[in-house]
């Protein structure tokens, strides 16, 4: 599905909705929420919009539906009274008031907004429901009613502390088929699916082909979430089997090199989970405009930091029973600590590989000194983190940015966020530790597959793992936003 | 009382200083500062000119003694007034310079080919004769005209040139010199050039003038430098002139155009200076295939008089004068400049209008509960309300017809204890549909609060030209000057209002000042409108387009 500014409409074949309303009402915000377009403009000074633009969405190649991007009235009182006075024929009134005033500045703008509309576009009228009706609404909902075009209201509340909605409704029954609340800055896919579902009522000829629209807009979010699954997955067992490794001699100080080593691999998995974070970002679609992590997110803090293991993963109740799953006999470490990271670190160093030395298991490694075990030939090792706290928190972080992405509006501009209240009752803030005991053990299973390779994998454990995530996916789109309060 | 340019720019500067006055406190501390202002003064047959002047004159005292050396960077005015007055040194160095070194070039002279006395009247004398005429043309036509009080299109280049590329250069030039100042000082220079060049738009008729001045002024030393070269070339070294020409066959023709060109002179220098005779042209003429050696030297020499008179006539004098003509013009703009607009009208208002403070004095008079340590609270915590102040005067509470063309409107009659005698009256238009009878006090208390004026009428109107206009002809009083609409900050300023406003100034309000006052909604319980909200800066940016210096954007202040 793509969105093209350029194309060109065909009237009567695609629906084709002009968005229009007074000047700095948030309709450029509107449209670029439905279109999924954070490329379109967006301004807090009126004015932005000096002429239309329309917005296609495509399938495979074919229109589906256009949004049409208006300047805001200029002159509605000079304007209803030109429609008031008109004698004509009332079907051809947008077209004789474009022809009167084609040529004259004064109503450049009403000519530019009602053109879309003139050659058969539906009305969208967008409204602050955060300010009061004024004389110069009412004269824009009379020309809009005076056009006979199917029409419905949106009611776009930009500030949160005041609301009208009540006054605007009580006028919109007046001249609209249908009314909706639609806030550009918050709308999510379902609240732009309603949406779609309601502009199917302004006109029963365009039900069937918005039909397919919703069909469409169900399907591509369909598809983004597989991907997003596919991207998640893929990051965490890259991230699960990374290692990095140099080779020792006489002169290298091992403390210096363990330390170098580290913090390349460190960098790495940084790496992988940004551009994790990156594909994600542009599967919903936000190109243009960095989307800003809310304050209060844990994904403020790196990826080794020590709130993050704090903040997300299995409680340590949950890793133990996790740790009964995996067996002893892989080697790896449960650790309990807080901050598991350096004992899982270190255990993961445990390879130094020298003519003839053995691989060196965990803890066995971590109380060595270096310097008695250099060999010549030998290798230091970091990774693969044998922790599976880290399977936990790789995923839990995912799943947030996720979750701030596909909430986050293309018509939002702004970077404030909500501030929400560090919880610190020393509770887990991701998904993992909200798993089921079967979930945990088809991550066991999977943590257990991709971290011991066989020559036989475990490709149901991978699969499952997969499932297990595509269906996180899926809870999390269909959480509202209060149910995720609690996910920081 | 004389005034200058910079006199304005500074004026205009302090009173944006005093606009950005953020809480009522803050307004309050501006009135009671130039309430004060006006009682030092002797005000006796002190016209409103005379009263802004010496305003302007006791601020920048005081700006001077706070700011200290650091101020100079930061007064617009005076900034302007260095950035001229080097500009100007410059451009009569370089000019005269430039002038000296291309006369005392072209007259090089080596004894084989003779000064070319065509080309150096086309290089000296006609050439700025043309610039000359060129300028004049540039003066007087007004199809070019960029601003309705004068010609436009020198304004636009020079003004270009002097604010925007000069002061980069007098940047740069003295930082070389070491006398820029830097750091916060350099912030505040760059901050009074983005001001002059703001103010440009607004007050570009007074700025053109200095402009032409300093234009002819390097045209004008261009020519004395090149006289000078001249004469001192002749002065001390041997030249000698000559004519060629293909094409001209006869001297007789030369001669009867040195003697137009003379004419201005001839009258009343003597023969042999006024011109070379009709044998001395003949006798300079060059062919180069016979060379100058059969040529008289006497005829060779009698050019330079001719050149440099013609010089004085053709290039110095008509600068000369264009320069006074553009001193006086200068002068003649800066007495018409307009001190009824409405920002300096609200400075006079300040200073007139009386400043009501309510003060509080404890003073025990042998109280028996008064201990005699500390005051003790407890004794004065009562209010004693037996001898609150009554409202004075009568007012009449405002009612609506179903008729919207016949409003009621409420006007206050004598009500002295309050607005103050002398106050400025003012008339407020509230749009019917938004504010209620039940707001008017608040509106009054208002606008007498952080605007000193007496609201006189509040007149409720349709925002619909074709019914107000009757209204407000009816009912705005004569002596009610400002008049104030109430506006909505959050309302955009589209053409349809813009155009409402355009059409009260050209109507009913053609000579009453109109302010646009932001508020916000009825509704909210503050109706204040912070400085730095977005919708006003989007209000005062529109306005401002408007080109109407009689038309003013202000706002409720915290």
């Amino acid at each position: 599905m793509t969105v093209d500014a350029m194309a060109v409409p065909g009237p009567g074949t695609v629906p084709e909705f002009a968005v229009l309303g007074h000047p700095n009402e948030g309709k450029s915000s509107v449209v670029s929420t439905l279109t999924e377009d954070d490329r379109i403009r967006v301004s807090p000074f009126p004015g932005e919009t000096t002429v239309c633009r329309t917005y296609t969405v495509r399938m495979d190649g074919r229109d589906i539906i256009r949004f049409v991007d208006t300047p805001g009235f200029q002159v509605p009182r000079q304007t209803l009274a030109w429609f008031k006075a008109y004698a004509g024929d009332t079907g051809h009134i947008m077209d004789r008031f474009i022809k009167t005033h084609a040529a004259d500045p004064f109503f450049a703008d009403e000519c530019e907004l009602l053109a879309p509309v003139a050659r058969g576009a539906g009305i969208i009228y967008v409204v602050n429901g955060s300010r009061p009706v004024r004389d110069d609404d009412l004269a824009e909902m009379e020309i809009l009613r005076l056009t006979g075009r199917p029409r419905m209201a949106i009611i776009n509340s930009k500030e949160m502390d005041k609301d009208y909605t009540r006054a605007w409704r009580q006028e919109f029954g007046r001249y609209f088929n249908a009314v909706r609340i639609f806030n550009a800055n918050t709308a999510d896919f379902h609240e732009r699916i309603r949406m779609l579902e309601t502009l199917k009522s302004i006109d029963q000829e365009w039900e069937p082909a918005l039909t397919r629209v919703v069909q469409a807009f169900l399907q591509e979010w369909e598809k983004r979430n597989r991907l997003a699954c596919a991207y998640i997955t893929h990051a965490i067992e890259k991230s699960l089997v990374f290692s990095v490794s140099r080779r020792l001699d006489d002169r290298t100080d091992p403390v210096m090199a363990q330390e170098n080593l580290s913090a390349t691999y460190r960098k790495n998995l940084r790496d992988i989970e940004t551009s994790l974070f990156h594909h994600i970002r542009s599967l919903f679609k936000h190109t243009v405009y960095e989307v800003t992590l809310p304050e209060y997110s844990v994904l403020q803090h790196d990826l080794f930091a020590k709130k993050t293991w704090e903040l997300l993963g299995l409680t340590k109740k949950q890793l133990a029973a996790a740790g009964a799953l995996l067996g002893g006999t892989m080697g790896a470490v449960i650790d309990t600590a807080a901050h598991g990271l350096s004992l899982g670190m270190f255990t993961a160093m445990g390879g130094i590989l020298g003519a003839g030395s053995a691989v060196m298991g965990g803890r066995r490694m971590a109380e060595r000194s270096p310097a008695g075990i250099r060999l010549g030939g030998d290798r230091l090792r970091v990774g693969p983190n044998k922790n599976i706290q880290f399977l936990y928190v790789l995923l839990d972080r995912a799943l947030i940015y996720y979750s701030h992405i596909i909430k986050r509006p293309h018509g939002r501009r702004d970077t404030k966020t909500v501030q929400a209240g560090q919880d610190d009752k020393g509770e887990k803030l991701g998904f993992s530790s909200r798993m089921t005991s079967e979930q945990r053990q088809i991550c066991a299973r999977y943590f257990k597959a991709v971290t011991n390779p066989r020559l036989v994998r475990d490709k149901k454990a991978v699969l499952a793992f997969a499932v297990l995530v595509q269906t996180l996916l899926e809870e999390i789109a269909d959480q509202t936003d209060k149910d995720l309060s609690t996910v920081k | 009382m004389a005034f200058k340019l910079s006199d304005i720019m500074d004026l205009d500067y302090l009173l944006a200083l005093d606009e950005q006055a953020e809480t009522t406190d803050h307004t309050r501390s501006v009135a009671a500062r130039d309430r004060d202002i006006f009682c030092q003064l002797d005000t006796q047959d002190m016209s409103d000119t005379d009263l802004i002047m010496s305003w302007l004159a006791y601020r920048k005292l005081v700006f001077f003694d706070q700011a200290g050396e650091k101020g100079q960077w930061q007064l617009p005015g005076r900034v302007f007034f260095l950035l001229y007055r080097w500009m100007a040194r410059a451009l009569v160095l370089v000019a005269g310079i430039t002038g000296m070194a291309m006369a005392y070039g072209f007259l090089a002279y080596h004894g084989v080919r003779p000064v070319n006395v065509t080309l150096f009247f086309v290089v000296f004398v006609l050439l700025p004769a043309l610039l000359f005429l060129f300028t004049l043309a540039g003066l007087g036509f007004r199809r070019f005209a960029l601003f309705p009080s004068g010609p436009g299109v020198f304004f636009t280049l020079i003004s270009g040139v002097l604010f925007r590329v000069v002061p980069g250069i007098l940047k740069r030039a003295v930082k070389v010199f070491g006398k820029m100042p830097d750091g916060a000082e350099k912030i505040r220079l760059d901050a009074a050039l983005a001001f002059i060049r703001t103010k440009k738009q607004a007050y570009g008729f007074l700025f053109f003038w200095p402009l032409v001045i300093l234009m002819s002024l390097s045209a004008l030393f261009f020519s004395l430098g090149a006289l000078g070269g001249t004469l001192f070339r002749v002065a001390v070294s041997d030249v000698a002139f000559g004519w060629q020409s293909t094409l001209v066959a006869t001297p007789s023709l030369v001669h009867d155009a040195v003697s137009l060109v003379a004419a201005p002179w001839a009258a009343w220098v003597p023969d042999h200076l006024s011109g070379p005779t009709l044998e001395q042209i003949q006798g300079s003429r060059i062919f180069l295939k016979q060379g100058i050696a059969s040529l008289a030297t006497q005829n060779l020499v009698s050019w330079w008089p001719f050149l440099c008179f013609a010089m004085v006539f053709y290039a110095i004098v008509p600068r000369l004068l264009l320069i006074l003509a553009a001193l006086h013009a200068q002068r003649s703009a800066l007495e018409q400049f307009d001190f009824q607009r409405p920002r300096f009208r609200r400075l006079l208002v300040r200073m007139k209008s009386p400043v009501m403070d309510i003060g509080f004095k404890e003073q025990p008079e042998n109280r028996s509960d008064v201990t005699s340590g500390p005051h003790d609270r407890q004794a004065f915590s009562h209010t004693d309300t037996a001898h609150a102040p009554e409202i004075q005067g009568h007012i009449n509470q405002p009612h609506r017809t179903a008729d919207t063309a016949e409003k009621h409107v409420e006007t206050r009659f004598s009500d002295h204890g309050n607005a103050g005698v002398g106050a400025t009256p003012a008339a407020v238009l509230v749009p019917a549909s938004i504010w209620d009878a039940g707001d008017q006090d608040r509106i009054r208390a208002l606008v007498r609060q952080q605007f000193l004026l007496d609201v006189v009428a509040v007149i409720a109107i349709d925002m619909d030209i074709e019914t107000d206009a009757d209204l407000l002809e009816k009912h705005i009083p004569g002596n009610a000057d400002p008049v104030i609409l109430l506006q909505e900050v959050w309302q955009p300023p589209i053409r349809g209002l813009l155009h409402y406003l355009i059409q009260l100034k050209q109507g009913v309000l053609a000579d009453k000042n109109l302010w646009v006052l932001l508020t916000r909604t009825p509704d909210d319980e503050i109706l204040a409108v912070a400085a730095d909200d977005t919708d006003f800066t989007v209000w005062q940016t529109c306005i401002a387009r408007l080109g109407r210096p009689d038309i003013l954007v202000e706002r409720i202040r915290p």
